[in-house]
């Protein structure tokens, strides 16, 4: 019983060191060939093109923001990596590693999210700084333990408790102000703050049936902070 | 400079808003704010307060989870009448075992002017629910003594627990029928799940009825659990249980113990 723990912890371990290997991998990879003088117009045809997929490839590994984040029901802080796409880079996929300290329980938790964001609207409030009105989406959570199972367990009857302890879908609404920094070789190249306003789908299914719950008992709030890492 | 001012500007920010509660930082965070370990204190009131009476009345209410609208409307109407001496919750006060379902529900049982207590029910044993229990209101096992009457509350939730827990606890219960023994005359019996229930641990079945017959003059048992009003004789052997419906269905049972005697009522409102 008290070994579980200490396997959850040392496969999660494993996973996290993975990821971030891969990434770095992808990004010696990217600096490598990115470098290179006269890759892309000389001599070696074949060689080119192969290094050009393979750049390719790695850059979209590459993750291009780093971001922590403080609540948001995934943990009273997280961290982890962003990757923006789309022409207007309105689209952004994120990674979180949430850390939830043990307060009155026996021990503390570790979350991992994946969130999916849309941000479509952009004003441009200074050179420097952007505002953008409008960030939305959702973001899959997922508690580590023994305790939380993503189906009930064998032992109960069918469809005994019709819910997930372990997987908790959110829904948020928010916004975001990026500010880009001056430089023009700096890792990062800019700095975005963003908040968002979010509930879960168990935190919505109590709130929406009783009067009693108030908005701010099932809505939360969540800040964060995204530093967009310079693309070449 | 600039760059100073807005990181000023923003852990002024953040501060401000670190006052109003909205931060979440996990459904099963386990962070508990306020009132706990209620059972405790509010027993020894009821001890206490009631020790030289003869009759006592209270309230039994049960599964109360996601039915706060119904919950708090019954603390009202109880807090009206002034016949009640004290509440019995006979368990299932979060659905998901969040632990802010608990706390919300403990936010309006604590508006009650009458002590209360309340049980473990299965729903609340979810993810780290019971941990949270234990927190706010207590262990999953207790008694009290109101008047001469001595009420056993047992966790009977046995298919949310292994073996390596007893539920229902016999050691426990011959336990608490040697304790103060000179201080009461009768006893009822109050769980979650009653024996024959999905959730009991029906192999012990009748073990367990005849070991809580060995009490002094048992009158009779309550459970919730099954969300409807209940009154059968389950054994065959006098001890009749008494199950209190859900509180989404606005209804409750009083019940009134004077001594070898004992009344009940359904109220709906």
């Amino acid at each position: 019983m008290n070994l579980s723990p200490i396997k959850a912890h040392r496969s999660f371990l494993l996973f996290v060191s993975l990821f971030f290997s891969t990434i770095s991998a992808a990004q010696i990879l990217v600096q490598e060939h990115g470098t290179i003088p006269g890759t892309d117009s000389s001599s070696a045809h074949i060689d080119s093109n192969n290094s050009r997929e393979l750049k390719k490839a790695a850059f979209r590994l590459v993750p291009s923001s780093y971001l922590v984040q403080y609540a948001g029901s995934i943990g009273l802080f997280s961290a982890g990596a962003g990757w923006d796409y789309g022409r207007q880079k309105q689209w952004s996929t994120d990674f979180l590693l949430g850390y939830v300290p043990k307060y009155d329980t026996d021990r503390s938790k570790l979350t991992l999210t994946l969130r999916q964001t849309y941000t479509p609207f952009k004003v441009q409030l200074h050179e420097q700084i952007s505002y953008h009105p409008l960030r939305t989406g959702v973001y899959l959570n997922t508690t580590l333990g023994k305790q939380f199972w993503y189906q009930e367990p064998d032992k109960y009857p069918n469809s005994y408790y019709s819910f997930s302890t372990r997987l908790r879908i959110n829904i948020f609404v928010g916004q975001d102000f990026s500010y880009k920094l001056k430089s023009n070789s700096s890792y990062f190249e800019g700095i975005k703050f963003y908040y968002d306003l979010h509930t879960s789908d168990l935190y919505l299914v109590s709130g929406v049936q009783n009067k009693y719950l108030k908005f701010d008992d099932y809505i939360g709030l969540a800040l964060g902070i995204k530093l967009q890492i310079r693309r070449k | 400079m600039k760059k100073k001012c807005t990181y000023i500007a923003l852990f002024a920010v953040l501060f401000l808003i670190h006052g109003c509660n909205m931060f979440d930082v996990h459904p099963y965070s386990g962070k508990i704010d306020g009132r706990q370990h209620i059972n405790a204190e509010n027993i020894a009131k009821i001890e206490h307060d009631y020790a030289q009476r003869d009759t006592i009345r209270y309230a039994f209410i049960s599964d109360s989870q996601r039915w706060y609208d119904e919950l708090d409307d019954f603390v009202k109407i109880v807090n009206k009448r002034n016949d009640i001496d004290f509440i019995i919750h006979g368990g299932d006060l979060s659905d998901f075992g969040l632990t802010k379902e608990f706390l919300w529900q403990r936010d309006i049982l604590d508006k009650l002017k009458q002590p209360y207590v309340a049980l473990l029910g299965n729903h609340d044993c979810l993810a780290n629910g019971e941990e949270i229990f234990q927190q706010v209101f207590g262990s999953p096992n207790y008694s009290f003594i109101a008047g001469k009457t001595k009420f056993l509350c047992l966790n009977t939730n046995a298919l949310e627990s292994d073996y390596s827990t007893p539920v229902p606890d016999f050691s426990f219960i011959e336990q608490e029928r040697q304790t103060d023994k000179g201080r009461f005359e009768q006893s009822v019996v109050v769980m979650h799940a009653r024996p024959t229930s999905d959730q009991f641990n029906n192999n012990v079945a009748s073990v367990f009825q005849y070991s809580i017959k060995q009490y002094p003059n048992l009158l009779y048992c309550n459970n919730g659990h099954d969300h409807t009003y209940q009154k059968d004789d389950i054994f065959k052997d006098g001890i009749v249980y008494y199950g209190t419906p859900n509180i989404g269905k606005r209804q409750f049972l009083i019940f009134t113990i004077t001594k070898d005697h004992y009344t009940h009522e359904l109220v709906s409102y």
